[in-house]
């Protein structure tokens, strides 16, 4: 189906560079887990991963970002732009849109360098595993989140 | 026969146990389950005692005599008995067989000292009292056991061990073909020839003295009694070239023997071959599924987000949307300066109060715009669907990557049994062996023939001598003595053919039964056809093109022999004239679960009663559904909980 309507972030915001303290020259998480083992199609696919990672479990990297991705309006899967949508838009609070996009650049590092770790534990990111906890930590999680109308749930 | 009641008294593991395993025309089959060392294979082989004795043990692996079974505790505590008691029914009559001896009070760790009398009762129920017909001594009460019930050798076709079975298709043991002659009734008539010969024997020496002492003519005599010790030298020549014969063909057979496991090595090296190929394929499978997988990663935020997406989806907009729309009516209204309502009444002013007041600013809010952003996601993305995707791949994923482990497992295993592989000029030296001792095996064959040719001579000889001896002689004793050999040597030869034409015909009905049993059990009936049985009894299963195969290479798995050995037990089971209860301990051994549902379908059909002691790692849970119309009784054995050395036997509850 179609996308029924452009990026939800401003122009100014898309032209944001996604970084990221585990990208750049080997080794490093991206080059290990995009190049190395092919197992995204591409990097931003594991960013949004980490990006939602990040935010459910509400922790996000300290670690100076480095190193640039790529740049928002280059992402071409729709998919992934929905998902960073849907994310920037639970995390507006009325900031700057700039501000919100730090954070989900730092959610999204701790993210990566968490899932990389369950990867290297247990050679798979037992992603069923990972999805059937996050109903549960989502229920809690979502009282902490903005924009989201809590008055019925 | 049909076994009712079993009764074991200090037997194994077992102080007193008292089984009911009668069954019906309907429910014909006792099931009984344990874990591994619970007592299973002790109840197998207490029915076998109570039928054959010692003989019933002799396939046990290592309790062979019966005082071995003897219940230990029971033996420390103070002199005692052994006793296996089974009440059958046969021909509609009631029997108890009892078995067993005494034994003296034994250390623990001792070799349990009994008083050597085995004790063999079978009683008339209905009489009750000992069977008359049976004999007094024990000998003839086995003997009757033997006739009368399942004779020792043909028990196996009976009373099996899944597990052991196999060994029916390698090449049988002497007892064997031996039961299996038994079985086709052929066994009957080559006892009856061998009698005969006996009998044979003791005419001729007879025959040969009356015409020695009647007979005056000293030459012919003389003449005759040399042709007569040429006769014993060519049958000692006969009977050394026959010894070198069997010897060559021995040699001929250890090479062929060789030869075959060399060939069955390339055989094995072919199937390695065909298993590397299909791990090629599955290798292929699993980048396929590499790229599926990655694809499926690729959206795996929008998996984890998913949860939090149903919550906003099923969270009230705010504001309602039934305000909000009625904001946006009024609001319609107004600006399209609407005079009159739909339900026809007029827009004055305090009407228009009412609807300005309802036009609240409805300016875009973060909360609505995420729901309907949301609502927007999941309409398009359908998370739940790929969720099961990428489940589906990930399963897939570990089926193909088992496939492969199992593969390179079962090549290893070939490579281990290869170590070194098979060289060519092995395979070429031994066919080379194989047809010397084919050629030393011609040769003594040709002369094996010529002496016998040679004897065939001397034995005209010797009778026309016989002859002229016999005319000079008017005697009616002789005559006798000559009609009798003769008689007795047309019945032999009539037996001969009896054999020959009833081996013929019987073979053939025996080879369709185990065949007829074979294609019930395999699922891949396209592809085979049936069993054949050479005249040695090595079986071979048929392919669809017409080729024989090796049983063991009847489909992949390590059972694949136990179907074919099952189907030949099965098939001589039926052909049995004797109808008995089929007893069958660890039913599956190590049939994959391909045959497992097929052989659990066949087992109720094998005889009017089945007993079936299984683990409940071979017959599951949903494996007993299969038999679960059948079941007339469910036990499970297990041990005491303050004794765990000793065993009981309780219902199991589940089927009943």
């Amino acid at each position: 189906m179609e996308r029924p309507q452009d990026w939800t972030l401003t122009k100014s915001t898309q032209s944001h560079m996604i970084n990221s303290a585990f990208a750049g020259e080997e080794p490093s998480i991206y080059d290990e887990i995009i190049k190395k083992e092919k197992l995204f199609p591409t990097a931003y696919h594991f960013f949004a991963l980490g990006l939602v990672y990040g935010i459910l479990y509400n922790k996000k990297s300290s670690k100076p970002r480095k190193h640039d991705i790529i740049r928002m309006t280059l992402i071409s899967e729709p998919t992934i732009q929905d998902v960073i949508n849907a994310c920037y838009m639970i995390l507006d609070d009325g900031r700057e849109e700039k501000e919100i996009v730090r954070d989900m650049l730092d959610y999204a590092d701790w993210g990566v360098e968490a899932l990389h770790k369950i990867w290297e534990k247990n050679g798979s990111f037992q992603l069923p595993i990972l999805i059937e906890d996050a109903k549960k930590i989502w229920e809690k999680r979502v009282k902490e989140l903005n924009n989201i109308n809590l008055e019925k749930l | 026969m049909k076994i009712k009641e079993i009764e074991l008294y200090n037997w194994g593991r077992y102080q007193k146990v008292t089984l009911n395993v009668n069954v019906t025309k309907e429910n014909n089959v006792v099931l009984i389950r344990a874990r591994n060392n619970q007592g299973k294979t002790t109840l197998f082989y207490a029915i076998k005692y109570a039928l054959y004795g010692k003989f019933g043990l002799k396939n046990h692996k290592n309790q062979n005599e019966p005082f071995e079974w003897i219940n230990r505790q029971a033996a420390a505590k103070k002199d005692g008995e052994m006793c296996v008691q089974l009440t059958i029914e046969h021909d509609g009559k009631e029997f108890r067989i009892q078995r067993g001896l005494k034994f003296f009070q034994t250390n623990t760790g001792s070799e349990i000292q009994t008083d050597g009398k085995e004790k063999l009762e079978i009683i008339d129920q209905e009489a009750g009292k000992p069977l008359s017909d049976a004999g007094k001594e024990i000998a003839a009460k086995q003997n009757w056991i033997n006739s009368m019930l399942i004779p020792l050798d043909v028990s196996q076709f009976f009373f099996f061990d899944g597990e052991d079975i196999k060994r029916y298709t390698d090449e049988p043991e002497e007892s064997v073909k031996t039961a299996i002659l038994r079985v086709l009734g052929i066994k009957v008539l080559i006892n009856a020839k061998t009698d005969l010969e006996n009998i044979q024997k003791i005419f001729n020496e007879l025959h040969n003295k009356k015409l020695n002492e009647q007979s005056k003519d000293e030459k012919t005599k003389l003449k005759l009694k040399e042709k007569q010790d040429q006769i014993k030298e060519h049958e000692i020549v006969i009977e050394h070239l026959t010894g070198a014969l069997k010897q060559a063909e021995k040699l001929r057979d250890s090479y062929t023997e060789k030869l075959r496991q060399n060939v069955l090595a390339q055989e094995k090296i072919k199937e390695r071959q065909r298993i590397k190929d299909a791990n090629h394929i599955l290798d292929k499978n699993l980048k396929d599924n590499d790229i599926t997988l990655r694809e499926h990663r690729g959206i795996s935020s929008l998996l984890l987000l998913h949860p939090l997406l149903k919550i906003i989806d099923s969270t009230e907009e705010n504001p309602p949307s039934k305000d909000q729309w009625e904001s946006k009516t009024a609001q319609h209204m107004i600006y399209e300066k609407f005079e009159k309502c739909v339900c026809e009444t007029d827009i004055d002013n305090k009407i228009k109060e009412i609807l300005e007041n309802k036009v609240i600013e409805l300016r875009p809010n973060p909360q609505a715009q995420l729901k309907r952003f949301v609502e927007d996601i999941i309409a398009r993305t359908m998370p739940d669907s790929k969720f099961s995707e990428l489940r589906h791949a990930i399963q897939e994923r570990i089926r193909i990557q088992g496939e492969i482990d199992t593969n390179n497992t079962i090549i290893n295993k070939i490579n281990q049994e290869l170590s070194l592989g098979t060289p060519d000029e092995i395979v070429k030296m031994l066919k080379d062996k194989e047809e010397n001792a084919q050629s030393e095996i011609m040769k003594i064959g040709r002369d094996v023939e010529r002496a016998e040719d040679q004897l065939e001579n001397l034995s005209k000889e010797e009778g026309l001598l016989k002859r002229k001896l016999e005319q000079a002689i008017d005697s009616e004793e002789l005559k006798t003595a000559e009609e009798q050999k003769k008689f007795v040597q047309k019945v032999r030869d009539g037996i001969q053919k009896s054999i020959d034409a009833y081996y013929k015909l019987r073979k053939p009905q025996l080879e369709k039964h185990v065949s007829d049993v074979f294609l019930r059990l395999i699922n891949m009936k396209k592809l085979y056809t049936g069993i054949t049985i050479d005249d040695d009894w090595e079986m071979k299963v048929k392919y669809y093109d017409g080729s024989l195969l090796p049983t063991y290479q009847y489909g992949p798995s390590a059972g694949a022999s136990q179907i074919v050995a099952t189907a030949f037990i099965a098939g001589l089971n039926k052909f049995a004239q004797k109808a008995g209860p089929v007893v069958i301990d660890t039913p599956l051994g190590r049939l994959d679960d391909i045959h497992r549902t097929n052989l659990l379908e066949y087992y109720n059909k094998m005889s009017d009663q089945v007993i079936i002691l299984y683990t409940p790692t071979e017959i599951n849970d949903k494996d007993q559904v299969i038999l679960e119309d059948y079941v007339k009784e469910h036990y499970e054995i297990i041990p005491y909980d303050d004794m765990p050395d000793l065993a009981r036997i309780v219902p199991y509850e589940r089927l009943i």
